[in-house]
């Protein structure tokens, strides 16, 4: 028995000793609570503080022609509705802490606007927006609506609004509503930015494996499916062009799409918000590219950038109207979902492969 | 195992598994196993109340039949939730009830007043026998080229677990331990049976038991297979340690006031089974099948890891890690469109994740599709536009995107349909 042991023992410890001559740390040598605070310093906190700046602008553009329902304070209003739709766009993608809590994206860009819903909420002057009925009946699908949908001139539009005083109202509760939930978002991050960055376990609450989720979750869903392929017809038997987010003012769509898509570009290659610039430490793609063993055009990291940079050109491509593009040709926006959806391939087997991180998102929104 | 079902029912699994979801993967040849709707509870009672009494030796025989019929059925529900050491749970049930494990120490000693001191030496064999099988079908199936010089997959997995306590940052993060690992592993597989069949080193390896399961308890969601394997290797102890051990459990329970009164119970030296053949050539034949099962995707061209095809059922544990992603295209010949289906409509997110990467899974959910949407007379077609990734390997088409999967049906043939792994994964 002892004999055993011993021989045992000593086969043990050759093999090790044997190894630890070649010792390599082949681990990602990232650290995670730089990455997590790179994303709240140069992401998240930046995005959120400028969407809420603009979201209050709007709102107050919305006070103004509450009370003047003139030619100038609509479309100052509308000038100012795009620019806080358009830094939205950056601000969808993170989903997490209190937004989650509150299903803060379902209630500001649950698109097509449910048209009769808003009609019946003006016309009852009672509603109540944490209702999930009402998601398709608030945030900016139905400021969109309400600013452009209305009547066939600008001059109907504010004959709807000067005829009533429920129209009006209904638009300003409405933003303000956006603009109480988004406080609470951004005030939330006072508190819980510390326990975001420091949760860097491998679990499926730990806020690393949330954001790469919400991530994966936005690229496929709130971008992906929503403004491209549900309007292209990809999940029906045909083309739906309702489905174009900012259906009613038509020509933004294209922006829209840009905007979002080119910060999905810079969350994944750890750009700062505002400036573009490359921040330095750790990011989405420096970590896979570590742990990726190829190299050159055929190291992951470099190969979802290089498709990215693809499609982001073949959405450029693409008539500024998505509602237009449709009518006239929609193959070419089926073209443009195809580039996209290559990365959802490498993001979801590849990617999510490499940094062994569990996918756990269920569909929420029912589409 | 009563405790295995406890867990099951205490984390809801019941409920989330077999009753909740729309669908359900069968198994080839056992469509008609599905859950019965609330009655599902009905079922994972019975098996709970079967293995209690095997456990206490309480009518046994009919208990450890109704167990294995019970356990076998949960199992065949859903193929979602396939696991080696249930399969291992229900073949060894099925030996169990040719076995008189209740010979001693049991209920039905109390109520039979008899008691046996010896049972024939077969009996045991037998259960000895199974475990060989299981850890030496398991060491070989690691003779890979995969798991022996690229330490695939626990590479991936163990440098993911960098959030464990003390190892997790630096031990788990250094790649000779990955090959350590890797190859302690096979090597362990391997000699454990011989080790714990030989009285000189069979302490040894029962600590090498004990120190590989807890290991591996603490790296992987495994459930209950540690478990389990440590106590069936204490079959290989002499009969003298059992004895001690039921005198120490006897011990304790009178200490609690439980003492049976044995003085009824009439102690017979041997027990003398019937040598019944038909008893005999139903094990025989049991391990003659257990023996072949294993190797039969031999008669599958291509590499095994990558199809699936003959891997289920043969001890191969944690040896690939598989990433899918899966799409189905519902092309209607007639009125020429076409679109995409969400799969998570219909599946829930464990069952995608299975599916996404299983060739069977995708097969039948193809046929669940073109059910769907066909309507009289207008069959429609349904494609899979799929991407697998095998142990580390870069992302690559999986399903032919241009065959009609409605059309093709499920059989033991080779499925044709599955484009070939672009590498090669040498061994046995």
């Amino acid at each position: 028995m002892k004999k055993v042991i011993i021989i045992f023992l000593l086969i043990l410890t050759t093999i090790i000793s044997c190894n630890e001559a070649s010792e390599e740390i082949s681990g990602p040598s990232y650290d995670r609570e730089t990455l997590l605070n790179n994303w709240y310093i140069h992401s998240i906190q930046p995005r959120l503080s400028e969407f809420k700046s603009k979201l209050d602008i709007m709102e107050a553009a919305s006070k103004e022609f509450e009370i003047k329902k003139d030619n100038s304070s609509l479309n100052s209003l509308r000038q100012k509705y795009i620019d806080a739709h358009m830094a939205w766009q950056r601000v969808e993608m993170i989903n997490i802490g209190k937004a989650e809590e509150i299903y803060y994206n379902s209630k500001m860009n649950v698109y097509p606007v449910n048209t009769a819903r808003v009609s019946a909420n003006i016309s009852s002057g009672t509603y109540d927006f944490n209702n999930a009925n009402n998601n398709a009946a608030q945030g900016f699908p139905t400021i969109d609506y309400m600013l452009y949908g209305l009547g066939e001139s600008d001059e109907k539009i504010i004959e709807v609004y000067t005829n009533d005083n429920n129209h009006a109202n209904y638009l300003t509760d409405v933003t303000e509503n956006m603009k109480n939930i988004t406080e609470d978002v951004v005030g939330s991050w006072e508190t819980y930015k510390n326990e975001f960055v420091s949760s860097t376990d491998n679990t499926a609450t730990s806020a690393f494996n949330v954001m790469v989720n919400d991530f994966l979750f936005y690229y496929e869903k709130g971008f992906r499916a929503n403004k491209i392929g549900i309007p292209g017809g990809v999940f029906s038997t045909g083309p739906i062009p309702e489905n174009v987010e900012g259906y009613y003012s038509r020509v933004n769509s294209k922006k829209y799409a840009i905007e979002a898509y080119k910060g999905i570009i810079e969350f994944y290659e750890g750009k700062e918000h505002g400036s573009g610039n490359y921040y330095s430490g750790a990011n989405l793609k420096s970590i896979i590219s570590d742990l990726d063993e190829n190299t050159g055009d055929n190291n992951l990291g470099n190969k979802i950038s290089n498709k990215m940079t693809i499609a982001l050109e073949k959405i450029n491509d693409l008539d500024d109207n998505f509602v237009s593009q449709i009518e006239t040709n929609n193959i070419k926006l089926l073209q443009t979902y195809d580039a996209i959806q290559e990365i959802v391939v490498l993001l979801k087997v590849d990617m999510l492969q490499l940094l062994s991180v569990t996918v756990d998102y269920i569909d929420a929104d029912g589409d | 195992m009563c405790y295995s079902i406890i867990r099951f029912w205490l984390k809801g699994w019941i409920d989330e598994i077999y009753i909740q979801p729309e669908y359900h993967f069968s198994y080839y040849g056992f469509e008609w196993v599905k859950p019965i709707g609330e009655f599902t509870y009905l079922i994972f009672f019975l098996c709970f109340l079967s293995s209690l009494c095997v456990m206490i030796g309480l009518k046994y025989r009919a208990s450890i039949i109704i167990f294995f019929i019970s356990f076998t059925y949960i199992e065949l529900m859903d193929k979602t939730t396939y696991l080696n050491h249930y399969y291992f749970i229900s073949i060894l049930s099925f030996l169990l009830i040719f076995i008189p494990a209740n010979a001693r120490f049991s209920i039905d000693n109390y109520i039979d007043k008899k008691e046996f001191k010896k049972i024939s030496k077969w009996h045991v064999d037998a259960l000895k026998l199974l475990i060989t099988i299981v850890y030496l079908y398991a060491g070989i199936a690691k003779i890979n080229s995969d798991w022996l010089l690229e330490a695939m997959p626990l590479k991936i997995w163990l440098l993911s677990k960098y959030d464990l306590p003390v190892i997790g940052e630096t031990f788990l993060q250094m790649e000779w331990v990955h090959y350590a690992m890797s190859w302690g592993g096979m090597l362990y597989d391997l000699s454990i049976p011989f080790l714990l069949m030989i009285a000189k080193t069979r302490l040894l390896a029962f600590i090498l038991v004990i120190f590989f399961h807890v290991f591996t308890l603490i790296l992987f969601p495994i459930g209950m297979f540690p478990h389990i394997m440590i106590f069936s290797s204490m079959i290989f102890f002499s009969s003298s340690f059992h004895k001690k051990m039921i005198n120490f459990v006897k011990e304790f329970m009178s200490v609690l006031g439980l003492t049976i009164k044995s003085k009824k119970i009439k102690i017979l030296e041997d027990l003398k089974y019937k040598k019944d053949k038909l008893t005999i050539s139903v094990v025989m034949f049991f391990f003659l099948i257990q023996t072949i099962i294993p190797f039969r995707y031999q008669l599958y061209p291509g590499e095994l890891f990558w199809h699936e095809q003959g891997y289920r059922f043969s001890w191969r544990v944690m040896l690939i890690e598989k990433v899918g992603y899966t799409n189905f295209k519902v092309v209607d010949p007639l009125k020429g469109t076409s679109f995409m289906v969400n799969s998570s409509d219909y599946l829930t997110p464990f069952q995608v994740k299975q599916m996404s990467f299983q060739p069977d899974f995708i097969l039948e959910f193809s046929h669940f599709i073109g059910k769907k949407f066909s309507s009289e007379g207008n069959r429609v077609k349904v494609y899979a536009d799929s991407f697998v990734a095998l142990n580390g390997r870069p992302s690559q088409r999986f399903i032919d995107p241009t065959v009609d999967l409605y059309d093709e049906t499920e059989s033991f043939k080779n499925k044709k349909w599955i484009l070939p792994l672009n590498d090669e994964i040498k061994g046995i």
